[in-house]
This record gives structure tokens, sequence and C-alpha cells, in this order.
């Protein structure tokens, strides 16, 4: 199946994580490195936030416990490597190895749950995740405790959340385009015919929860490595909505939606931070303003918008009536999920 | 005197004294929730927010005025916040997707720029209202009671009968259930389902306004308590049964003596990992609620 044409549709989602990959350096070479830190911020939040994506966007579920999971990586990371002495990398692993099995668990009984039921379970979920980390003694309490860092800071350290997080980009991408994930797609639109076909609409939705899981356990590795400490505080309310403003602001529909929510969010932040008595007041107003206007997120806007523009000039090349025009409009409400009113 | 978990047997009234007016408090909440769940099937994530709009502007009201001007300012400010917030940015995106999710993104959006403002515009300092009838605690079983929980109380009590009437009794109360139930037969008999959602909700921040008065002598309210408030009478009504309103108040006062006697023990702080796990194991165990009467028939 690798063949030219193939590579051609592919190659726009390589030069896309290349260019992530090269952004320190290019930050660098203009002089403004400072942003190095926005730029592993970036990377954070964008693949806990893809990890919400996914679940939002494929199985339309709300899961407020992707935090949960956050919790339990970080902890992970910096338990191993200050006392156990392994080598950072081994540390990332285990957590996502440990974060994912402690989703695979509580997965189980969660998946019987939809709609509110699910939220309000997996709320409790992360109250209960940040209230035990605030009070075990192995986790330093509501101190927190400090965390070995992947590799020294800089821009070696920002190039590699930023391919780390490119990665995981490509590997979601992949899936969702594949088979089994137009079947996960499927799941959402319609679960009753997707069961039809004899597919387990349970066994997909656990595996995505689990994925979701383990996306959460690196996510907050790397932060607990970013900042070489960890604290009940860095899993609040603030990032729980953070998350779901990258998933929403970015866009459900597509992966890429994450890395255009998190580029967002990371700028809103940097932005508002200047203005301390109203950064609330410009991150939730603009929060609103994109719900509002842009129903599918900016990577959805961006795809529909690319679409439209595609149709038009085609229609344009072979002196289409101008009718076809309005069938390119209502195509774009349908596949950002909603109808034209 | 050690006790269980040690909890000091002679403190045990004052606890449960505790218990009681912070039950009353989720309790107010959790009608908010019954009310809106049960006449739109939406969940109300902003009904702990307009209790704190309801405390704050008439705590800012009554630096100008007497208490009862001032309590009508701020829930007529909040009824009128609530009504923007619905026709400027709720319907409009349910009207494009009414899925859960949907939702309660679109009410955490309107949750997050409502705190942003109200740190803006009141600041980050809590604020409080004078006690309605004095300081003077009086004493109940060797518990004190302080004359302020007994105003929660009675608004609880209002407030639980005066929206059992409307939903039952009252001719919009039904249209209310009938559109939630039945939304297209709702509309074969002249209802509209989206006018009975806009006073359900205004109607919802109304009473949320008023319990926010009744609370803030009691304990201090800041810009930033709203999902706090929200949480706790979510499990409250998630305990009750969601749309079972009686069993949301039941459900406040289970989840207020659970507080107050974690708090009181030796395993204080987890407090709220006991609050919110008892909330997951009801959910995947008994989702309907674990109290059993009044269940939610079709109207």
């Amino acid at each position: 199946m690798i063949n030219a044409a193939f590579l051609r549709r592919q190659s726009w989602r390589g030069a896309l994580v290349a260019l992530m990959v090269l952004s320190p350096v290019i930050f660098n070479v203009l002089g403004q490195s400072v942003y190095l830190n926005n730029i592993r911020l970036v990377a954070v939040y964008g693949i806990i936030g893809l990890a919400q994506t996914l679940v939002l966007g494929i199985s339309g579920r709300v899961h407020f416990g992707i935090v949960a999971f956050g919790v339990v990586g970080a902890y992970a990371y910096a338990y191993s490597g200050s006392h156990w002495g392994w080598n950072p990398f081994l540390c990332a692993v285990f957590a996502i190895v440990l974060s994912a099995v402690a989703s695979a668990a509580v997965s189980i009984p969660l998946l019987r749950l939809a709609g509110f039921y699910l939220g309000l379970a997996t709320l409790g979920l992360w109250f209960v995740a940040q209230n035990v980390a605030g009070n075990v003694s192995i986790t330093g309490g509501r101190n927190g405790t400090s965390a070995l860092t992947l590799i020294s800071a800089g821009i070696d350290e920002t190039m590699l959340y930023m391919a780390i997080f490119g990665v995981v980009l490509l590997i979601a991408d992949t899936v969702v385009r594949s088979r089994r994930g137009r079947e996960l797609f499927a799941m959402n639109d319609d679960s009753e015919a997707v069961s039809g076909f004899g597919l387990s609409t349970t066994k997909y939705t656990f595996a995505l929860f689990v994925a979701a899981g383990a996306m959460g356990g690196l996510s907050g590795a790397l932060l607990a490595s970013d900042v070489q400490y960890i604290s009940p505080d860095s899993f609040g309310l603030d990032l729980l909505v953070l998350i779901l403003a990258v998933s929403v602001i970015g866009g459900a529909q597509s992966v890429w939606g994450a890395l255009a929510g998190a580029i967002i969010i990371g700028i809103l932040q940097q932005f508002s931070s200047s203005y301390q008595n109203t950064s609330a007041m410009i991150y939730g107003l603009g929060f609103l303003v994109i719900i509002l206007l842009l129903p599918s997120g900016v990577a959805g806007f961006l795809a529909s918008a690319a679409k439209q523009t595609g149709r038009l000039l085609r229609s344009r090349r072979s002196d289409a009536p101008l009718g076809s025009s309005v069938d390119a409009v209502s195509e774009v409400h349908v596949l950002s999920g909603s109808l034209p009113e | 005197m050690s006790g269980i978990l040690g909890i000091n047997l002679q403190l045990l009234p004052q606890v449960i004294e505790v218990g009681l007016s912070l039950g009353a408090a989720y309790g107010l909440v959790a009608v908010g929730f019954g009310l809106v769940f049960r006449a739109t099937g939406l969940v109300n994530v902003l009904a702990g927010e307009f209790l704190v709009l309801g405390a704050l502007t008439t705590a800012v009201a009554s630096e100008k005025m007497p208490l009862i001007p001032a309590a009508i300012v701020g829930v007529l400010a909040t009824v009128l916040i609530a009504e923007v917030a619905y026709d400027g940015v709720i319907r409009p995106v349910l009207r494009r997707s009414a899925s859960p999710a949907v939702g309660f993104i679109v009410q955490i959006a309107v949750l997050l720029a409502l705190v942003g403002i109200e740190q803006k515009t009141f600041g980050t300092d809590p604020r409080a209202l004078a006690p309605f009838s004095g300081r003077t605690a009086f004493h109940v079983f060797g518990a004190a009671v302080p004359p302020q929980a007994l105003w929660v109380l009675g608004m609880l009590v209002v407030q639980l009968v005066a929206v059992q009437l409307i939903l039952h009794r009252s001719w919009p109360g039904r249209a209310m259930r009938a559109a939630a139930s039945n939304s297209v037969a709702a509309q074969m008999v002249g209802i509209k389902p989206r006018s009975v959602t806009r006073s359900v909700f205004m109607l919802a921040a109304a009473i949320a306004a008023l319990a926010g008065v009744v609370l803030t002598p009691i304990s201090a309210v800041s810009y930033d308590d709203g999902l706090t408030y929200t949480i706790a009478g979510f499990v409250a009504a998630v305990l009750g049964g969601l749309g079972n309103i009686s069993g949301g108040v039941i459900g406040g006062f289970i989840v207020g003596e659970i507080t107050a006697f974690a708090s009181a023990s030796s395993i204080a702080g987890y407090t709220e990992a006991i609050v919110y796990g008892l909330l997951l194991l009801v959910v995947i165990l008994r989702p309907g609620g674990i109290i059993k009467f009044d269940r939610v028939k079709t109207a």
C-alpha cells in the first residue's frame, strides 16, 4: 500500500510533526528561547488533551478521570526515580504501564455507564486520586515530592517533548484512520448498528479507555520531569478544565485538534498571565466564543474550510452551476456533526 | 474519651449539628439540580454558580440598602445573568447538538466565563452577610446551633415544597414535566419546549440565588466556590436518584453527615476521598439512587 500517492497524502502529517520537533530550534534562532517552557507545556497538555479528544470524539463520552491517570503516572515516575534509582526513561515507561493498568482496572465497572453517570463517576475518580495523593505518605502528601528530569533542561528537552507528542499524534492518527478506527467512529454515530455488524462496542470502549489512561500517565510523567516536582495541586480543577478546553477548542473530530487546541491554550495562558486579574475572564470568554462560533473546533473549522475552498475551486473550474456550492456547505455541516438549521 | 475513629463522643451532638447544616446547604443545591433534570433532562452544572452569584450580588447590594431589597436585587441580577447565559450561549449550542457531552461542556464554558467575570468584579476576598437573627447560639442536646442554621433549614423546606407544588400542581409545572418526558407530544398540545427550558433554567437560578443569600452568613462565599457547591449538590442528587427532588434533599443530609463525621475523625484528610468514593460506588452499583421512594414516573 505504500506507494507514491500514499506518501503524497501522508506528507503533510510528516511535515507537521517535523515542524513540531524543530519548533524549539526555530524559536532559538529567532532569539525567543524564553518560550521553550511554553512549548514543553504544549506537548504535556497536547498529549493529555489528545486522550480526552479520543474519548470525547470517538466514543462521545465525557470522561473526567483522565486527570486521575495523570496523577498515577506523575507519582509513579517520581517515586520509581527517587526511591528505586531507575533510569528516568524506564521510570516514564513504568508510569505509562502503571496508569494503563489502573485505567483498565477502573474501566471495567465504568464501562456500564454512559452519559452524565459516566461524567459523574469519573469526576469522583479524579477527586479520589487527588485526595489520596495529598494524604498518603509515599507521595509526600500536600507538600508534594521531587522528580528526576528526563534529560537536562533546554532545547534538547523541548525537542524530545515535541518528538514524543508528535509520535503519539501519528500513532493515534494511524489508528483512527485504520479499519478499526472507522469502526470506532461508527460506534459514536450508531452503536447499535456497530453491534449489528458483530463488533463489540464494549471491547473498543475498553481499549479506548486504557489507551487514554496510558496517555494521561505519559503526560503526568512529562509534567513531573519538566518541573522536577509534583504535588496534588498540579492536578487540580485547572488541569481538568484545561484538557477539556484543549479537545473542545481544537476540535474533537480529529486527532490534530489536540495539537491546535494545545497551541491555542498555550498562547492564551502566556497572554493571560500578563493580565493577572483578568486572566480567568479572558480564558473563560475565549472558550465561550470558540464554542459558539466554531462548533467543531479550530481543526474542524480549518478542515471544513479547506474542503469548502477545494469544492468551490473545482466547481469554478468545471463551470458547474451555483447549486453545487450549496451542497458543499451542507456537507460541511454533516462533517462537523451538526445540522443546518 | 477517644471514641470511634478518634471522634470525641462528647462532641457527637455538635458533629451531627454541623452535618445537618452542611446537609441543608447541599440539599438546597440538589433541589435546583432535581428541578432542572426533571423538567429538561439537563444536568445543571451551573447550580452552584448561581448560588455564588446570588450571594455575591446580594452582599454587594447590602452595603447600600437593607437586607430584603438587597436580596431582591441579588436574585433578580442572578436571574438576568442566567437568562443571558441561556439565550446567548446554552440554547444556540444545544440546538446544534443535544448530546450530554455538549450540554456539560457548554455549561462549563459558561461557568469559566462567569468565574472570570466575578473575579474581576467582586475581587478574590470571600464575602458574607450578617446573620439574619443575631449570633447568639442556642443549645439543643448539648450542640450549639447558630440561628442562621434554622434559616437555611427553613429555606430548604420552603423550596422543596414550592418546587414540588410547582411541578405537580401547577399548569407550568405540568408543561415542564410533559416537555421533558415527550417533547413531540408536548408540542402537539401547544407547549413550547424551548420556552419551558428557559423558564426552568431561570427558576433554578432564582432558587439557587436565594439559597446563596441564606447561606452566606454561615459560610462566606468567594468567586470560585461555584463548582464546589455544584459537585456537593451533584453527589447529593445522585445519592437520592437524579430527578428525584426529595431524594436529593435526603442525599444532601447523608453527604453532610458523612462530611461532618469524617472531618471530625482521625482520617479527616480523606474526607473528600470518602465522599467521592461513595459517589463512585453509588453510580456504579445503584445508578437510580439509594433511596427508593417517589420513583420518577412518566408524567
